[in-house]
């Protein structure tokens, strides 16, 4: 479900959950309830960072996209 | 009224006061001609400014000297900006110079001054007007060169910094005469395309001429026209353009405006982390207050002392128990055995006593018995009948057939009933 969720959206969704968690409002089943999503989140949010490998660059053309040259290092 | 004399200190000193508060001579602007041009050890340059027919000491400390675009030498034309301050010890006055440029180059320093001062009065530089930037952009458009340094460094800094962006390069020619249209067609395009989330329009370093497009009307109009967030980034931290103003944002560099883009990850791993932590306290401590909660259930006298539970109802069942015991036969019973047994006691007393009066009444009564004496009577002729040893005294006793003892005063008859007739 999570797939689906920018970076921005679940780390958003992750304070969210945290603050509901914190407020102790919630009942104990919906507490963890919202722990483990809370765990999915930020492990969702640390993969994407830690995989992200490399940034997509495309040059725009009148045409189009194409593939920009990649960045020697 | 005798004149007093001041001493030469004293007047220079009265002199540094003139010149250091007279507005003219604080910020001085002037077209002049170097000579006598020494760079000092220290970095510092000592030189003349120089005229047709007149001239002035000039000097341009380091701090100022360290970012000169251009290697000042004898005859150059140069705008000078700076103020004259005037040397106490030698009673000499020098221009002390803030900036300076090759002269023509200095024009181009005055058109970008009233360009400044134009647009900034018709309100393009209001900060209030500035748009923050996306926290997390996911398309960052870059109009630039796409062969030059800065593009390089604009990739790499977001690669490492948060690669999950897409960068589209928008590209336009940075320097030369159709630089000024190519970028702001450039910025126009990105924002029709409307995919990118924050725009960086820029390129590195170079002269004063080679950053001009940015320094362009054209181009400013184009960045102020933008609907997306642009981050100006043109040239090293020194230089500034009519693009740096207008933007909403001003990067020192290229590489500074990657920065300022996106996110860092390291940092955003940090607050992943914290929230993480955020959440196990949040939980942690949940279950903590709920085993507390838990323990003083467990600690409540019902657990740990459970007779109290059906104390109460063991009380109640002792009192009936006790109330039902009172009423129950045998407690009747006992009583009444006692007062039974009190009765016989009484009964005895009452016995005991009456036997005596009895004895006495007997004795009275057998001196009346002996004047009673049946034999004496039977001598009169009555008899006793008797139907086995018992006396009969009525017809009814009787059956046809039974044998009976008559007995009279002398004697017995043995005698059969034969008839039988009960008197009405």
């Amino acid at each position: 479900m999570e797939n689906n969720l920018t970076f921005e959206e679940a780390l958003k969704t992750l304070e969210l959950t945290v603050k509901e968690l914190e407020s102790g409002t919630l009942s104990l089943e919906d507490s963890v309830t919202k722990y483990n999503e809370g765990i999915r989140l930020a492990k969702y949010c640390h993969d994407l960072l830690k995989k992200a490998e490399n940034v997509v660059v495309k040059l725009v053309e009148d045409e189009g996209l194409s593939d920009f040259p990649k960045t020697e290092e | 009224m005798e004149r007093k004399p001041i001493t030469v200190s004293a007047l220079n000193k009265y002199l540094k006061y003139r010149f250091d508060n007279d507005a003219n001579l604080q910020n001085v602007l002037l077209r002049a001609e170097i000579s006598n041009f020494k760079r000092h050890s220290r970095g510092h340059l000592y030189f003349t400014l120089k005229d047709e027919e007149s001239q002035i000491g000039a000097v341009m400390f380091f701090g100022n000297a360290k970012n000169l675009p251009f290697e000042p030498k004898e005859g150059d034309k140069v705008l000078v900006e700076g103020y004259v301050s005037v040397y106490e010890p030698n009673g000499t006055y020098s221009v002390n110079v803030a900036r300076m440029t090759l002269d023509g180059v200095g024009d181009l320093f005055l058109a970008f001054e009233q360009t400044k001062k134009r647009l900034e009065a018709l309100g393009w530089f209001d900060p209030a007007a500035k748009r923050p930037l996306p926290m997390f952009p996911s398309v960052i458009g870059v109009v630039t060169s796409p062969t030059g340094a800065a593009v390089r460094d604009i990739i790499n800094i977001i690669n490492r910094r948060y690669p999950l962006v897409t960068i589209l390069i928008y590209p336009a020619l940075v320097q030369g005469e159709g630089a000024k249209n190519s970028i702001a067609s450039m910025i126009a395009k990105a924002n029709r395309d409307g995919k990118a989330d924050v725009l960086i329009v820029g390129r590195g370093g170079g002269s004063i001429e080679d950053l001009w497009a940015f320094n362009e009307e054209i181009v400013a109009q184009a960045i102020r026209a933008s609907r997306i967030p642009i981050v100006s980034a043109v040239g090293h931290e020194t230089d500034f353009t009519i693009s740096d103003f207008v933007a909403d944002l001003r990067a020192p560099t290229p590489s500074g405006a990657a920065e300022l883009v996106v996110p860092d990850r390291v940092q955003l791993m940090q607050t992943i982390d914290k929230a993480r932590n955020r959440a196990d306290l949040a939980w942690l401590s949940r279950i903590r207050a709920e085993n507390n909660r838990l323990r003083a259930l467990q600690d409540s006298f019902v657990f740990r002392d459970p007779r109290r539970l059906w104390e109460k109802s063991a009380y109640r069942l002792l009192h009936a128990n006790e109330r039902l015991e009172q009423a129950s036969p045998k407690k009747i019973l006992d009583k009444n055995k006692e007062k039974t047994a009190l009765l016989l006691q009484r009964a005895q007393q009452a016995f005991q006593s009456g036997w005596e009066r009895q004895a006495a009444l007997f004795a009275r009564a057998a001196d009346k018995l002996e004047l009673l004496n049946p034999l004496a009577i039977m001598k009169k002729g009555y008899s006793v009948i008797k139907k086995e040893q018992r006396i009969v005294r009525s017809v009814t006793e009787l059956t046809l057939g039974d044998r009976l003892e008559t007995i009279l005063a002398d004697g017995t008859a043995e005698t059969e009933v034969v008839g039988l007739r009960k008197d009405a």
